[in-house]
């Protein structure tokens, strides 16, 4: 009995514990400080139709929506439009310092914490990108993500570093060493997304469109969605039944298969296709980039590092 | 790799964090017409409710689910008061999809949420988009149909959605009021029904055709949704 006990918890610390490089973070890191910062700058376009005490959703209203949950934020209480701009004059400087890596052990949290603020004052007006940009920013506060590819790592390099150097120091500008931290932060990234897919899935099942192969009709000809006309698609209708059926067996079956070697390409492959589809036709660029970038997550750090390292190697001899 | 007590730590902390994504969509996938959710999922989500609504991760996860769906806009007609200078009123922009069988008025301008043109980038112009649906998921009917008014849950849980609803309206009209002073100004919601491969291929209607915008009934729920044209 003992032996599979130890195996189980084996496995288990392998799967959260070994330290891993935080290359494949840091590739997140820097898509979504960039999503972050465009988000909270298109908030800016009409900031006092979405904020403030005259927005399209008032706050006495928020609050009313959100009397029956847990939900808070201090934008509830704010009315003044100079506050608001300064609320998100910092979020943009913040996310900005999370894409190259400025300081991020605290611009990390701080921008998560804004962005959620903001979350739970925009109910409304929310959608699939929000859930996905949160969640990856939650997540990487856990990793020491600006370890590579970075205004820290750069400040690190130039700092004196080694063991005398200040705990400080070394936990505000860390070291390219793998750590636990990225593994945990890295897993929680792959559970939460095979969550969202399963239950996308079942959702899906549901339906009978998406049996009788005509929900990929009716999903390119909702017009309110369409930036690229797809509704070619109607004269090829064993294809539309194809990539609705496709796209059920892809989402339900996410959870299971993305942990095989084997098929790890192949649903990786169909998930950058279905969301840059979303993307390209469906007029949710942004939702459908940082569903791709989520999905990185399943990309081993090794394998970016080789392959950074190969392209060195090339240019040195070039 | 890190000591013995922090991975035993962390291992409780990812496993309830996990518990607390999965909560809301198991509630949510366990919900009936006649039960709020599972017993197992309503007791999973009332303990780790407090956590995952802080920390928005209470969401459905089911897109373009269980089938694509028509979208609903909201019409916002800007009327003048009988008192202002049709002269200096703002140009005619009628929505695309208003015509003549309707009784528009010709000194009315136009909001439509979302718009096309006037909402860019595509991000702002989704954020209006969410909003005219949001709209419509919380509308509330202004009379409940005489079966309805039997059953005294169905009468209180109406009152409170109505009372949310009218609020909204409110809300979004003193929005738009302190953009159109001496307006008057109201709101319908308006679906846009989704064409077959026959309507787009055969009968030749574009998209955008007035035949599939309906513009959506206040009162009885009952009542049948007024077609922008007889088709």
């Amino acid at each position: 009995m003992r032996v599979p006990v130890n195996r189980i918890l084996d496995g288990w610390n392998d799967f959260w514990f070994r330290p891993r490089s935080a290359s494949t973070l840091a590739l997140i890191r820097i898509a979504t400080g960039a999503m972050l910062a465009y988000v909270h700058a298109v908030w800016c376009l009409r900031l006092s139709d979405f904020m403030g005490h005259h927005a399209l959703i008032d706050n006495e209203h928020i609050r009313r929506l959100h009397q029956n949950d847990f939900a808070w934020s201090y934008l509830w209480d704010v009315r003044d439009m100079p506050t608001l701009w300064l609320h998100q004059g910092i979020a943009i400087l913040l996310a900005i310092c999370l894409c190259i890596g400025f300081l991020t052990r605290f611009a990390s949290p701080m921008i998560w914490f804004m962005t959620l603020m903001v979350c739970h004052r925009m109910t409304g007006f929310l959608f699939g990108l929000d859930q996905v940009v949160m969640m990856l920013a939650m997540y990487l506060i856990l990793a020491p993500t600006g370890s590579r590819w970075s205004v820290d790592a750069w400040l690190s390099r130039r700092l004196a570093r080694g063991e005398n150097s200040m705990k400080l120091l070394r936990w505000l500008f860390p070291s390219t060493e793998p750590s636990s931290m990225t593994t945990i932060a890295s897993r929680l990234i792959q559970i939460h997304l095979c969550i969202v897919y399963l239950f996308g899935g079942i959702a899906k099942l549901r339906g009978e469109m998406w049996w009788d192969g005509t929900a990929m009709w009716f999903s390119a000809v909702a017009y309110e969605y369409q930036s690229l006309d797809l509704t070619w698609l109607g004269r090829y209708s064993l294809m539309g039944a194809i990539l609705s059926h496709v796209t059920v067996f892809w989402e339900t079956f996410y959870c299971v298969l993305i942990w095989q070697r084997w098929s790890r390409p192949y649903f990786l492959a169909i998930a950058v296709a279905v969301h840059g589809g979303i993307a390209l036709f469906l007029g949710m660029i942004t939702f459908g980039m940082m569903m791709i970038v989520a999905n990185l997550v399943f990309i081993e750090p090794e394998w970016i590092d080789r392959m950074i390292a190969r392209r060195r190697l090339q240019s040195h001899k070039t | 790799m890190m000591g013995r007590n922090w991975r035993v730590f962390l291992s409780f902390a990812v496993v309830l964090h996990l518990l607390a994504v999965a909560a809301e969509p198991l509630r949510f996938f366990s919900a009936s017409p006649v039960k709020f959710a599972s017993e197992d999922a309503r007791l999973l989500r009332m303990v780790t409710q407090r956590y995952s609504d802080f920390m928005y991760l209470s969401h459905g996860y089911s897109f373009f689910a269980p089938n694509p769906g028509p979208s609903h806009l909201l019409e916002c007609e800007i009327a003048p008061n009988s008192n202002v200078d049709l002269a200096a009123e703002p140009p005619l922009d009628r929505p695309a999809f208003a015509n003549s069988s309707r009784e528009l008025s010709k000194k009315s301008s136009w909001r439509v949420f979302p718009d096309r043109r006037q909402d860019r980038p595509r991000l702002l112009y989704h954020r209006f988009f969410m909003l005219s649906e949001f709209y419509h998921t919380h509308f509330a009917p202004a009379t409940l149909a005489e079966q309805s008014k039997l059953d005294t849950a169905i009468v209180e849980q109406w009152k409170q959605d109505r009372r949310m609803y009218e609020q909204l309206q409110k809300s979004i009209l003193a929005n738009l009021e302190g953009k159109h002073l001496n307006h008057e100004i109201s709101l319908r919601r308006v679906e846009h029904a989704l064409p077959s491969e026959y309507q787009i291929f055969v009968d030749r209607w574009k998209m955008t055709d007035p035949r599939l915008y309906l513009v959506l009934p206040e009162g009885d729920a009952s009542a049948s949704p007024e077609r922008l044209l007889p088709p």
